[in-house]
């Protein structure tokens, strides 16, 4: 009869990670959370832009036509063509949105795990480990809210 | 390491999305319209005013949603020429007859008189049949078929472009030129869309494969 060895799950060792490893789960969390922000970003800003775009795209396409570069059926066709890019600017931050905010939240746990841990962790001080512990459940907060609503909305009167 | 994030298949999967991100526009430019006959100061003799065996023809097969483009211009002293776009099974019956080109009822056409200020719809026309210089010495013609209105209507099938014209000098001056570029419209569109949806494609699923592996190999395992 040989030792069986235990297979251990990430699950497992989360809440008992070292301080290292919670500080690398803390800046890859963090770095997930910034590239997924900013690509949601720069797709809302693309479809914010969109209806611009098609003016400066729908004057360059007289231009060529006034020049003589095509004629003007080629001219129709490259309207249509610039309405189509035009409401795909405006949509693909649907598509794009849904995924960044998934990979924000994925990031966002993993800065919540790495808190929790920090908060866990007895070789820090009792304030600090309050200090984790308040940081992981607001960050938890925000995850939840983002998770069922669109967004945090603060209004000032 | 995972093999996706070795240095050498980065290169490799980004410099190829990266190439098909630059190809698409530039086989979209170069391929938008392909050349099928380009002739300056083509010869005739007028006798083709007379019977179409004589008349320059050039036949080009259109597909559905394919549109034909002619640059006309006679700019020669003394020639005058007529254009006109004919089914092939018209063109087929003519010359076999013999028949006199101006008896024959062309299609449909438009064409454009470009210039700054000028509004697209305003200042495009449709014709079945265009003299040079009497109606003017150069013309951009577009064809699919038919038309309504400015727009084209797309009969896919064969065409020949037919021109026909005579000499008003001296009785013994018989040639007539003119200069003709025929077009056709060619996949560069397609292959534009293809290039850009594939390199963006290849992006993002790297981009997403690599970040999932760097996850694998530093807390999934």
């Amino acid at each position: 009869m040989g030792t069986e060895e235990r297979k251990v799950s990430l699950l497992d060792t989360l809440p008992v990670m070292n301080k290292e490893k919670a500080t690398k789960f803390l800046i890859y969390g963090l770095l997930v959370a910034i590239i997924f922000g900013t690509i949601l970003m720069i797709s809302k800003s693309i479809a914010d832009n969109a209806a611009t775009w098609l003016l400066l795209e729908n004057q360059q396409n007289e231009m060529n036509y006034m020049q003589g570069l095509y004629g003007y059926n080629d001219y129709i066709v490259k309207v249509e063509r610039a309405n189509l890019i035009r409401y795909w600017m405006e949509y693909q931050v649907i598509i794009i949105g849904n995924i960044a905010r998934i990979g924000v939240n994925v990031g966002l746990f993993f800065i919540v795990v790495a808190f929790l841990s920090f908060a866990l962790n007895d070789k820090f001080d009792e304030k600090s480990r309050r200090i984790y512990l308040i940081l992981a459940g607001a960050i938890l907060f925000v995850i939840m809210v983002t998770t069922f609503f669109s967004q945090i909305a603060v209004q000032v009167f | 390491m995972s093999r996706l994030l070795k240095k050498k298949t980065a290169y490799l999967i980004i410099g190829i999305s990266i190439a098909c991100l630059i190809l698409g526009p530039i086989m979209g430019v170069l391929l938008d319209k392909v050349t099928v006959y380009d002739m300056s100061t083509q010869p005739m003799k007028e006798d083709s005013s007379l019977g179409i065996t004589k008349a320059f023809a050039h036949q080009a097969t259109l597909v559905k949603d394919q549109k034909l483009i002619i640059e006309i211009s006679d700019f020669y002293p003394n020639s005058s020429v007529t254009i006109k776009i004919i089914a092939k099974s018209m063109y087929d019956r003519a010359y076999s007859l013999n028949s006199t080109p101006s008896g024959i009822t062309g299609l449909e056409f438009v064409y454009s008189e470009f210039g700054w200020g000028s509004t697209p719809a305003g200042s495009t026309n449709g014709a079945t049949v265009l003299s040079l210089p009497g109606n003017g010495i150069y013309f951009y013609i577009e064809f699919m078929g038919d038309r309504v209105g400015d727009s084209l209507i797309s009969w896919p099938g064969d065409y020949y472009v037919v021109v026909y014209g005579t000499n008003s000098g001296s009785v013994s001056a018989t040639d007539v030129f003119f200069d003709i570029n025929i077009k056709v419209d060619g996949p560069g569109e397609t292959l534009n869309d293809l290039l850009i949806i594939v390199g963006a494609l290849i992006l993002v699923a790297y981009a997403i494969l690599a970040l999932i592996s760097i996850l694998k190999a530093n807390y999934l395992r």
